[in-house]
């Protein structure tokens, strides 16, 4: 896949900052405002989408390909499954709230649910750039000539 | 005529273009449209959370399909007319089926069963969350929640796999 024309090469690298804040704002207030994990971290697979799509297979390739964005989901998933594990050994049982659970409507409240956004929105968007890199680096020996 | 039914009446004509269209290009376009749509009914049933993960979803799929996608502008064949005309009849009948059943369905608001007054009332003091959505997903039924993040590890891991075999048997 190759990249686009300079101009959407300046505005990609303008806006894809914006986008990854705005997903980490989504889950970062997801359990005060609406969001939660899922929205934000589809929000910083589209930041990375834009970047695939505006500088070409070849550049993002080299930061992040799919063997590593493999390995980011898979450590994340089994953090998020020793979270519920660890709930087991503690009063609300297997994956519970153990955690202290603070004032409403504060950024640090609601014990296990803002880490396990945490957790959920690394591993949505480990997924979907691991889905995208893996379609782009499927090399057709007759795609470039089709390509329009 | 509310805006809701206006809506509704908008996201049908939109799918049987979708199905209908001569171009691929045109059928994704109308497909956009409908995930738009549906976004606004969501908002409109007070439903901001799912607007919100549905709008960003439809644009991934969106994106997907016009960029993986060969030939936007290849022309789509068409199946004969009789099968078309058996298609509509079931589609018909379907819809009848559906309109019978949903006159049996509660008021908007007064659903049966007790868990969700129940959902409402605790959230806030059992997990200390505004967000009674995150509440729900991420503390009452956080198993469930587990469970989906492992299935989109598992999709994702298929994906790459099929990938991985296609381009050895390639070479």
């Amino acid at each position: 896949m190759k990249g686009m024309s300079p101009v959407i090469k300046v505005f990609a690298r303008a806006v894809t900052g914006g986008m990854v804040i705005f997903g980490f704002y989504l889950f970062l207030h997801g359990h005060v405002s609406h969001g939660a994990g899922f929205a934000g971290g589809v929000v910083i697979a589209l930041g990375m989408m834009l970047m695939l799509l505006a500088f070409g297979k070849d550049e993002v390739h080299k930061r992040l390909d799919r063997h590593r964005a493999l390995f980011i989901g898979a450590i994340i998933l089994l953090f998020l499954a020793a979270l519920a594990v660890i709930g087991f050994y503690s009063k609300p049982g297997f994956a519970g709230n153990y955690m202290a659970k603070g004032t409403p409507f504060a950024l640090l409240s609601s014990g296990t649910i803002i880490v396990s956004n945490i957790a959920l929105c690394l591993i949505t968007a480990a997924s979907l750039v691991w889905i995208f890199m893996s379609l782009v680096s499927f090399n057709r020996p007759d795609a470039d000539a089709e390509e329009q | 005529m509310t805006i809701l039914q206006v809506l509704l009446v908008f996201m049908i004509i939109a799918a049987l273009i979708a199905v209908e269209a001569k171009e691929l290009l045109s059928a994704v376009i109308a497909l956009g449209t409908l995930g738009f749509a549906m976004a606004l009914c969501f908002l409109l049933l007070q439903a901001p959370d799912l607007a919100v993960i549905l709008l960003v979803v439809e644009m991934v799929v969106l994106t997907t399909v016009m960029t993986y996608t060969r030939k936007l502008s290849a022309p789509i064949e068409r199946r004969d007319w009789l099968l078309r005309l058996g298609a509509a009849a079931v589609v018909l009948s379907f819809m009848a089926i559906c309109g019978l059943a949903l006159k049996e369905l509660p008021r908007f608001g007064h659903a049966y069963g007790g868990f969700g007054r129940l959902y409402s009332t605790l959230a806030l003091q059992q997990t200390g969350a505004a967000n009674t959505v995150a509440a729900v997903a991420l503390d009452f039924r956080s198993y469930d929640t587990l469970a989906a993040a492992a299935l989109l590890f598992l999709v994702a891991l298929g994906v790459s796999s099929l990938i991985g075999k296609a381009e050895r048997k390639i070479k």
